[in-house]
């Protein structure tokens, strides 16, 4: 390794954070280039000073730190319980819901579809497929929509300020 | 050392089971750490407080899907660092970290906060001493995020190298040159600060 590579390793050395191998190699390096040395001598009075003020330095906290921290903790115990309390009925009552459709379905009653659109007794073919009725706005204007290209091709019954009908 | 083998991660393992007292051990446990770590990010000791307490009801909400895969410290100071740093990127915290508020005359929230031991300059007058302890700080509180989070794993909080990886969710190639980074821009500071090129 030359030079530039092992001052990259010098922090890391500094913080003994090198493994066995690469310690071994920066250390023979370093014993014998003074320029390395210097170097390192450098950082490791930088790690050296950074951990002494870093680690030294607990703040103590202000009072009622602890207070409030309960008080949070103890705010979101309640809201998880509110959140089950919420939940556990909400999501029973849809459980039940569910099955009594499910139910209904399976014994030829009422569609969950098609009841919705006011359609109670539908014909066999369409109650064997209710999903088809899913889109009920689209078939109640299926005429019109089955002369969209005639509607769109409709000129428009308005003139362009300076321009006549047709125009262009 | 195992996972298993922590006995944080064993507490940690009781409060998922529903033991509020384990749970109170361990806020108590760490709490200054954590603050201390969300100070070097937001300033003022009472935010850093708010961010502490921010991430023991985040780990509170997550003790049901809490695994124990690492040191419990190392997953905890994931979600400080996660907190931190996003506090960093709210707007109206792009300002100056505590240390350079300080020394522009900040306000009462803003001071520095009353440190536990005032003996760690031992051997250096203590005038001296707190001045460049100071300008450390004003430093560390310079550099970019990122780096001030590994070099504070690293060094305040005594992770390895692979712990603070895991805590910043980077590889160990890359917390060694954030590491390596930060020490050369301190010691740059430090050497300006002692030739007198800067206050």
């Amino acid at each position: 390794m030359n030079c530039s590579a092992i001052r990259e390793e010098l922090t890391a050395l500094a913080d003994g954070a090198l493994t066995g191998g690469a310690d071994a190699v920066v250390r023979a390096h370093v014993a014998g280039c003074g320029d390395c040395a210097a170097e390192l001598s450098g950082i490791q009075a930088t790690v050296d000073l950074s951990r002494r003020v870093l680690v030294d330095e607990l703040p103590t906290l202000r009072p009622g730190f602890e207070t409030r921290l309960r008080a949070r903790l103890a705010e979101e115990t309640e809201r998880g319980r509110s959140r089950a309390r919420w939940w556990r009925p909400a999501f029973v009552g849809a459980l039940v819901a569910a099955s009594v459709l499910l139910m209904a379905r399976s014994v030829g009653g009422p569609s969950a579809v098609l009841v919705p659109l006011g359609i109670q007794a539908p014909p066999k073919k369409v109650a064997e497929k209710p999903v088809l009725f899913k889109d009920y706005e689209i078939i109640e204007h299926l005429e019109e929509l089955e002369n969209f290209e005639t509607v769109i091709q409709t000129p428009l019954e308005y003139e362009i300020p300076g321009e006549g009908r047709g125009a262009g | 050392m195992q996972p298993g083998d922590d006995p944080d991660v064993r507490l940690m393992l009781r409060a998922q089971a529903g033991d509020t007292a384990a749970f109170q051990e361990l806020y108590a446990k760490y709490s200054r750490q954590i603050v201390r770590f969300a100070q070097q990010f937001c300033g003022s000791q009472a935010r850093a407080e708010e961010l502490a307490q921010d991430v023991f009801l985040q780990v509170y909400r997550a003790r049901a899907t809490y695994q124990a895969r690492a040191r419990f410290s190392t997953w905890l100071f994931r979600v400080a660092t996660n907190t931190c740093l996003s506090e960093r990127r709210r707007p109206e915290h792009r300002l100056p970290a505590r240390s350079l508020d300080a020394a522009e005359g900040g306000t009462e929230d803003q001071a520095p906060p009353e440190y536990a031991d005032g003996d760690a300059a031992e051997g250096e007058s203590t005038a001296l001493a707190r001045e460049k302890r100071e300008r450390l700080r004003q430093l560390l509180a310079a550099l970019p995020p990122q780096q001030r989070a590994a070099l504070l794993l690293a060094r305040a909080e005594g992770f390895s190298y692979e712990e603070v990886a895991e805590s910043l969710e980077v590889t160990v190639p890359a917390v060694k040159s954030l590491i390596h980074r930060a020490t050369l821009a301190l010691r740059e500071g430090m050497r300006r600060y002692d030739a007198g090129e800067e206050p």
